[in-house]
């Protein structure tokens, strides 16, 4: 995610467009790849582009769209909109976390966790992503974005590995 | 190695693993976005500090170089096989650094201080940072302490202090490296630790290097730090301030060092590539606006430290390669305004045959002064000016044929001096010989001998004095003071020695 990705999620989120809309704009063009293509294709005239876009996509969000494809932005939008969501979370003081595991946490683990990531990070909700990975071999790593938990067997073994081959 | 039992490593192991701590593992990630060249872009890591080691997954290490807003950008001190978009990279939380003990010595190792000798590992001591900031004004003192090189041209008229730092500068094929590697055989009575950085050479180069200091016996006081051609680009980056942190090890000991940059011209076209590949902008020469800084902030580590600091120096001789003898190139000139003098080495005069090549004229050594021996300084005396003399009268006999008696004994003695400032490669002279040398020929001793001739005579003349004037020169070596009375001895048994 580079910082113009960034710049323009900001302007989407500040748009204040319902996120209904942008996140049906993110499926059309997730569905449609030639769409994308033919918009940011260069030798399609500008105006033939906005004349596609009106036709498509609703009001609130076409401004956007003709901005984007006049700066031959327009194969960023998926990002843009992946951006957005982080935004929109950040600005609810919501956190998202991967929680990668082996056996499939219960109920109450859930909960536990949350909570633990809640008042550590002083947010007010958590968004827990769930992720089941084998090779593990046990226990679970939990990713709270740039800072990793590691309570896995195979994340153990591996440190296990380097305290015994130090030097 | 018998004393040794499979039960007893098999015991070790076990309890090395009972009594392993298994603790939560916390680490800071992020994730590659974009890597090629040497260089990863890395998104994540938002605590990343500029200069940081950071570790990828295929266990190659990286330093951070550009912070950005969500990206950071990291030159990678490996290979990058096996790291794809979407590979995790992790903090270290430490700076890139390098270990040092004093096993390095007499080792050839690579920019991050890992063998490479095939000697086997080397203990370390400590783990001292790569970027180190250079001693205060406090902590420093003058130079006083001189540094032979055992090159009578230098020692005599741009004399090297310890602590201080003296460029070595002149085209390819004029002797730079064989002057660095002389002052390095030079010290083996002298107690200085020596430490020889090769930043982008030939790695036959380097091993012809390691070959002359073992045949000199000079590797067991010196450690090579080569990062060769072939070597990436940011590890040639590091290499002199790894070499030089290696340096500051021994200084905090209260140590001499000596360190040979070789050359810097190299690690300048090295960063450039890195800064280029970086996205930093180019200014004059496509070097990166800091070049100057990368340079300064290297020599500015070079210093003699207080008693109360412990007395240790580091003595800095970086090497610059020129184009054609042009010195106002953009990185000779800024090596130059950063060190305390230099010495100039020209092709013409040494395909004339005056090797070491020193061009008198363009040499200095501005602080070296103060640390000569006094006895050097008496005998080299009016030397610089004698060959001054000489060199503006030579431009004149091509034009008329006859001379005055001034002028021939003028240029016949400047012709002497010429042939006595002439040294083969790998055999420094000790400071009594160069004393003896420089007496007889200020006082006009050598005139009357044949300018072929005079190359036997030194050798025949240091000879006899060894045999029957044991005495002048253990005086010269234990007071390092020439009073008048040691001159007339000295004259006297030179002018005995041609009656014989």
């Amino acid at each position: 995610m580079t910082e113009l990705t960034m710049n323009y999620s900001i302007v989407l989120f500040e748009l204040k467009i319902s996120h209904e809309i942008i996140h049906e704009t993110k499926n059309i063009f997730l569905e449609s790849r030639e769409l994308l293509n033919a918009l940011s294709n260069p030798s399609i005239q500008q105006n033939e582009k906005h004349s596609v876009i009106d036709s498509i996509f609703d009001k609130e969000i076409r401004n956007f769209l003709k901005v984007l494809s006049d700066n031959n932005k327009i194969d960023l939008i998926v990002n843009i909109i992946d951006a957005y969501d982080e935004v929109l979370l950040q600005s609810k003081n919501i956190l998202k976390v991967t929680f990668t595991y082996v056996t499939i946490p219960d109920e109450n683990q859930i909960n536990q966790i949350k909570e633990f990531v809640r008042d550590k990070y002083n947010k007010a909700d958590v968004l827990l992503e769930l992720k089941e990975d084998s090779s593990l071999l046990g226990g679970f790593i939990l990713t709270v974005g740039d800072i990793v938990y590691d309570k896995s067997i195979a994340g153990t073994l591996s440190s296990l590995r380097k305290t015994l081959a130090w030097r | 190695m018998s004393s040794i039992k499979q039960s007893d490593i098999i015991s070790v192991l076990k309890s090395e693993i009972e009594n392993y701590d298994i603790k939560t593992n916390v680490s800071e990630t992020g994730t590659i976005i974009q890597i090629g060249d040497g260089i990863a872009t890395i998104y994540g890591l938002e605590n990343a500090m500029y200069g940081e080691l950071v570790e990828f997954e295929t266990g190659v290490h990286g330093i951070v170089q550009n912070l950005e807003m969500k990206t950071v950008g990291v030159v990678l001190l490996g290979s990058d096989y096996g790291l794809v978009e979407g590979s995790k990279v992790t903090r270290t939380k430490k700076r890139a650094g390098v270990p040092v003990s004093s096993s390095l010595l007499g080792r050839v190792v690579d920019a991050l201080g890992k063998p490479i000798d095939g000697k086997g590992n080397i203990e370390a001591e400590d783990y001292y940072p790569i970027e180190n900031e250079a001693p205060g004004v406090v902590a420093r003192k003058s130079v006083t302490v001189p540094m032979q090189t055992g090159i009578i041209a230098i020692d005599s008229m741009f004399p090297i202090g310890r602590g201080q730092r003296e460029l070595i500068i002149g085209d390819r094929q004029t002797g730079k490296t064989s002057i660095a590697v002389d002052t390095i055989i030079n010290q083996k009575k002298e107690n200085v630790v020596c430490i020889y950085v090769a930043i982008g050479q030939k790695a036959s180069t380097v091993a012809k290097i390691v070959s002359t200091l073992t045949k000199h016996n000079a590797l067991d006081y010196t450690i090579v730090v080569a990062a060769s051609a072939s070597d990436l680009a940011p590890l040639q980056y590091i290499a002199p301030y790894s070499g030089t942190a290696m340096a500051e090890y021994f200084m905090k000991q209260g140590k001499d060092v000596l360190i040979v940059y070789d050359d810097l011209s190299k690690h300048a076209v090295a960063y450039r590539a890195m800064s280029l590949l970086l996205k930093r902008p180019p200014g004059r020469e496509a070097y990166p606006g800091d070049v100057f800084y990368l340079h300064s902030r290297l020599l500015e580590r070079s210093a003699r430290l207080s008693e109360e600091y412990g007395g240790g120096s580091i003595t800095a001789l970086p090497i610059i390669e020129t184009l054609a003898g042009d010195v106002s190139a953009y990185i000779p000139t800024n090596v130059i305004s950063i060190t305390d003098g230099q010495i100039f080495l020209e092709s013409e005069l040494f395909f004339a045959g005056i090797r070491p090549a020193v061009n008198v004229g363009l040499s200095v050594s501005r602080v070296g002064g103060a640390a000569q021996t006094k006895a050097m300084k008496k005998a080299s005396g009016s030397l610089r000016i004698d060959l001054a003399q000489f060199r503006e009268m030579e431009i004149f006999t091509q034009f008329s044929a006859e001379l005055d008696k001034s002028t021939k004994d003028l240029l016949d003695h400047g012709n002497r001096l010429v042939e006595l400032l002439k040294q083969p490669l790998s055999k420094p002279l000790p400071l009594h010989e160069q004393i003896i040398l420089l007496v007889s020929a200020n006082n006009k001793l050598l005139l009357d001998i044949p300018v072929k001739e005079i190359k036997k005579f030194r050798n025949d003349l240091i000879d006899y004095f060894e045999n029957k004037y044991i005495n002048i020169i253990e005086e010269i070596n234990t007071e390092k003071v020439l009073t008048d009375e040691l001159i007339s001895q000295i004259v006297e048994a030179t002018k005995e020695f041609k009656s014989r």
